[in-house]
């Protein structure tokens, strides 16, 4: 009889699993985790005690309810200024910045598009393959998103492991069958990883990669 | 004979706000009335009060309805107003702290908010829970505003890791790594008083 391997899965997964956002054979990789190690198990109350099926806690703390008055009010703020009105000339400045906008489509380089117009894919992505080379290195992802599978001594050379610019801690490494991806997409444009472009996300993956997988 | 009418289905959130920026007030009325509580609770949780967050709803739906040609319909209204609401909520907050964070501090821990309750038949509960909201707001503030606004995206205002990442701009893999490490910290500061 071959022994169960033990699940080595990011704890990430578990915030995941507290929400029900997992596949069900995702649960299910999570719960033989949760089987074996009772850490995991004291990471996963964790979660859940914040998780929106806390509905006590969430009920408990739920914000005061405004008044009908306070609502009111609100709305009539809001009516005059949601349909600006329009002129007898607005359909002729339109139309001159439809071709506009549509000059700059064709002329603009990739540049930041609309979060909502950049839809990351529908599945949580588990593993994927990270390049066309066994050698190349050409990743950058923070720690809790990459797992080193395996390092030859070789390559010991390539890994780095420092301070990112903006102040999260990097791998750099490695090739195929060296690290799988956890929680890492791939963006609008099909390429893998996502390059992210939240200006804000200062804990935002910082990931790279020279051609398309 | 009874005839039971089957109730009208809702109409659909592309048709009913795309009446309500051609000025037809009914429409504008419905889109606030559906998707008014959510966006509130969203700016409450990122600004702590009913005033600011009611001003943060009030400027979020406005940018959201007038900016309309932005969002196309590529995700739902729900998912786009709730962006636009969080982040007039954090430039509030941040407006805020620079004009007067101590009085606005001591004005919130000081004076009852200007809403109303949910519940006023305990007393007692009522303190355990403004207490409780309290501490809540207290260490929700002191987690890097990108977990912050994650945070309360998914569980003030509902969204699915997929609509917070498309709310966001960012992988579901970040989401969920932001709500896992939120959620730690928020364990380690509030560990009496939050049980699973």
């Amino acid at each position: 009889m071959t022994p169960r391997q033990p699940e080595n899965l990011p704890p990430n997964w578990l915030a995941a699993y507290a929400d029900g956002e997992l596949s069900a054979a995702d649960r299910a990789r999570v719960e033989r985790w949760l089987a074996d190690d009772p850490a995991a198990r004291e990471l996963l109350e964790n979660q859940e005690s914040f998780a929106p099926r806390n509905t006590e806690l969430w009920n408990l703390v739920r914000p005061p309810s405004p008044s009908a008055r306070q609502w009111h009010e609100t709305f009539e703020q809001i009516a005059p200024k949601a349909s600006p009105p329009r002129r007898a000339w607005a359909g002729w400045l339109g139309t001159l910045g439809l071709l506009a906008t549509a000059a700059t489509l064709v002329l603009a380089l990739p540049g930041r598009q609309h979060p909502c117009l950049n839809a990351p894919p529908d599945a949580l992505p588990d593993q994927y393959p990270v390049g066309p080379s066994d050698d190349e290195p050409y990743a950058m992802a923070l720690a809790d998103e990459v797992r080193i599978i395996s390092l030859p001594e070789a390559a010991a050379g390539l890994l780095l492991v420092g301070e990112h610019p903006i102040g999260d801690s990097l791998i750099v490494l490695a090739g195929r069958d060296e690290i799988a991806y956890f929680g890492v997409g791939a963006d609008f444009a099909g390429r893998f990883p996502a390059i992210p472009d939240d200006a804000d996300a200062l804990d935002a993956p910082m990931l790279w990669a020279p051609r398309d997988p | 004979m009874r005839h039971v009418t089957a109730p009208t289905p809702p109409e659909r959130d592309d048709l009913v706000v795309a009446r309500a920026t051609r000025g037809d007030r009914r429409a504008l009325e419905e889109v606030f009335r559906r998707y008014r509580e959510p966006a509130y609770r969203v700016a409450y949780r990122l600004l702590g009060n009913t005033e600011d967050a009611l001003d943060a709803v009030q400027d979020g739906f406005i940018k959201a309805l007038t900016h309309l040609r932005g969002f196309e319909y590529r995700c739902s209204f729900k998912t786009w107003l709730l962006r636009v609401v969080s982040n007039a909520a954090l430039d509030l907050g941040r407006q805020r702290r620079r004009r007067d964070e101590l009085s606005a501090a001591v004005t919130e821990r000081s004076a009852p908010d200007a809403g109303v309750t949910p519940d006023h038949a305990d007393p007692g509960r009522e303190a355990e829970e403004n207490d409780l909201r309290r501490a809540l707001a207290d260490a929700l503030r002191l987690l890097p505003e990108a977990q912050r606004r994650t945070f309360v995206l998914h569980v003030d205002g509902g969204l699915s890791y997929r609509e917070v990442a498309n709310a966001m701009g960012i992988s579901i893999g970040t989401v969920m790594s932001r709500l896992f490490y939120a959620r730690q910290k928020l364990k380690g500061m509030l560990a009496a008083r939050v049980q699973s």
